[in-house]
């Protein structure tokens, strides 16, 4: 036990050992809660469930602390068919001592089953509505709602007294009895059972006591004149008169037979022409749903398709467009190409290397250069190195030409051509040297730059006869 | 206890069905359950005898 004020663990004293308020009184009633809890433990174990749980509701009324007595209230509850009122108890149990409660594996029991537990508290519900009914005077709906309710959850008691109740209302004491003798096996001393059981009995004997007694009235001479005495009870309202039938069962085993089969062929005939048409309908139009389903599923699935193709062709337009961007770039002709030929061309230039840089220049269109400075060194450049390169290369390719080395002398007479373009006599000997490689195309290719440059050179006339004779 | 009238039914009910039909309470469903749970936390006597024994110490 602790102590109300500070929590301290309590001694024998009356006197708490660390606030030292005066505990006396509180022990008292702590003491008296123990007492109804012993007394709701005693009812409970025979299963007095009404009176264990008037004893421990009074118990934790007296002490709310008193984990003990208000587990075993929610034990009692759901025994009773309670459920949710069990699970409060035992959640405020946990709530008062969170640790070294057995209420905690009482809620995980429950839990761990959830769709029983849904189950019963649908009953609950249930009963609260067929309650209502009873209330309204509707006992019809009340009855069967009930009835539901006590196959369903067979110890909701309350259930079960109240149907009981209907039926006793309706002098249908039979059932009545039935129901109030399994709310005694749950509760031994439920009380409103044993009153209601008290009342069938009475109501019964009290019902042979009339029957006898009209018996009693009846003239001695009808019952000698009746061949057959039979002592009939009271007619009353729910009692229905039937005619009697003169129709007598057939008492020849072959002719039940062929009942038999003529009711088993007309049962398989009317499924055959009822039953199966619909089916293989029913069949048919899901077989149609999942067709049209399907169709569905692929005609979405082919646009999704088309989309994606045009998708995927508009991307490779675009890619292409980016690799003739990136080619422009740096491609053959592309600007980084070109910078970093002028670039380089410079470099050889600072280096006093005018060959090199007339070499780096001379396949450069100036007007394919991206900028202005880049323009402008091109031409700085040029205007230096390339005259001087031009007479280096003609230099070399006469050289090579009086050795007969065609191939160099051609290509240094095309340098030599390319670095300063008025240089005819370098046209001239390029084409002359391609005449030498037979390469007839090189040839008239820069025979045709005399015809078209250098009219008036002395180199006129044997070009202009080689490209009409090549033509 | 009620009378039926004679003729029907000749034997007196002992439990009058509306009188006992006004005890039966309604049962504690999941949805009230938070609300009966909250509500709960009311004094029980040893919070009214501490209470009581602080106003008398004061």
């Amino acid at each position: 036990m602790r102590c109300y004020k500070c929590g301290a663990t309590l001694t024998a004293s009356d006197r708490c050992p660390q606030c030292k308020a005066d505990v006396s009184v509180y022990k008292r009633a702590a003491k008296a809660s123990n007492a109804y809890y012993n007394l709701g433990l005693a009812k409970a174990k025979v299963r007095d469930l009404t009176g264990a749980a008037e004893s421990l509701k009074t118990s934790v009324m007296i002490h709310k602390n008193n984990i003990e007595a208000r587990n075993l209230l929610g034990l009692v509850y759901c025994e009773m068919g309670e459920v949710v009122e069990a699970l409060s108890q035992w959640v405020i149990s946990k709530n008062l001592q969170p640790d070294n409660n057995p209420a905690g594996s009482y809620i995980a029991q429950i839990q761990s089953n959830q769709g029983r537990f849904d189950a019963v508290t649908t009953t609950i519900k249930k009963y609260n509505q067929a309650l209502n009914y009873a209330k309204e005077g509707n006992l019809d709906m009340a009855t069967i709602q009930l009835k539901k309710i006590v196959g369903q959850n067979p110890h909701l008691i309350k259930a079960h007294q109240l149907l009981a109740l209907i039926y006793i209302k309706d002098g249908e004491y039979a059932r009545a009895r039935k129901l109030l003798m399994s709310v005694l096996k749950i509760d031994r001393n439920n009380t409103l059972a044993q009153l209601y059981l008290k009342e069938i009995e009475e109501a019964q004997q009290l019902k042979k006591k009339q029957g006898a007694r009209s018996n009693e009235f009846l003239p001695q001479k009808r019952e000698k004149r009746e061949t057959k005495v039979i002592e009939s009870q009271p007619l009353s309202g729910n009692d229905v008169i039937l005619p009697r039938s003169s129709y007598k069962e057939p008492g020849n085993g072959a002719i039940t037979i062929v009942n038999i089969l003529v009711g088993v062929v007309i049962g398989a005939a009317l499924i055959w022409f009822l039953v199966m048409p619909s089916r293989y309908k029913g069949i048919t139009e899901d077989y149609n749903k999942s067709l049209q389903d399907y169709s569905e599923q692929l005609s979405s699935g082919n646009v999704e398709i088309n989309s994606l193709t045009k998708q995927l062709e508009d991307i490779k337009s675009e890619k292409e467009a980016l690799e003739g961007q990136l080619s422009g770039l740096s491609g053959e002709g592309g600007s980084n190409k070109l910078l970093t030929a002028v670039i380089s061309a410079a470099n050889s230039y600072i280096a006093n290397d005018t060959a090199t840089a007339a070499k780096e220049l001379m396949d450069i269109d100036v007007s394919s250069l991206p900028t202005d400075d880049a323009k402008k060194l091109y031409n700085t450049i040029a205007e230096a190195a390339m005259k001087p390169a031009a007479n280096e290369f003609y230099t070399q390719g006469t050289t090579a030409y009086n050795k007969a080395d065609y191939t160099t002398a051609a290509t240094a007479f095309v340098n030599a051509y390319k670095c300063d373009s008025t240089k005819a006599e370098a046209a001239y000997y390029a084409a002359k040297s391609y005449v030498a490689l037979n390469q007839t195309e090189d040839a008239k290719k820069y025979y045709q730059y005399i015809v078209d440059g250098f009219r008036s050179s002395s180199y006129y006339s044997e070009a202009n006869a080689y490209v009409t004779s090549h033509s | 206890m009620a009378d039926k009238e004679k003729g029907k039914v000749w034997y007196k009910i002992m439990i009058d069905f509306d009188e006992e039909i006004k005890k039966f309470q309604p049962s504690l469903e999941v949805d009230d359950a938070e609300e009966a749970i909250y509500n709960n936390d009311v004094p029980d006597i040893t919070d009214l005898i501490a209470k009581i024994m602080e106003d008398i110490s004061k």
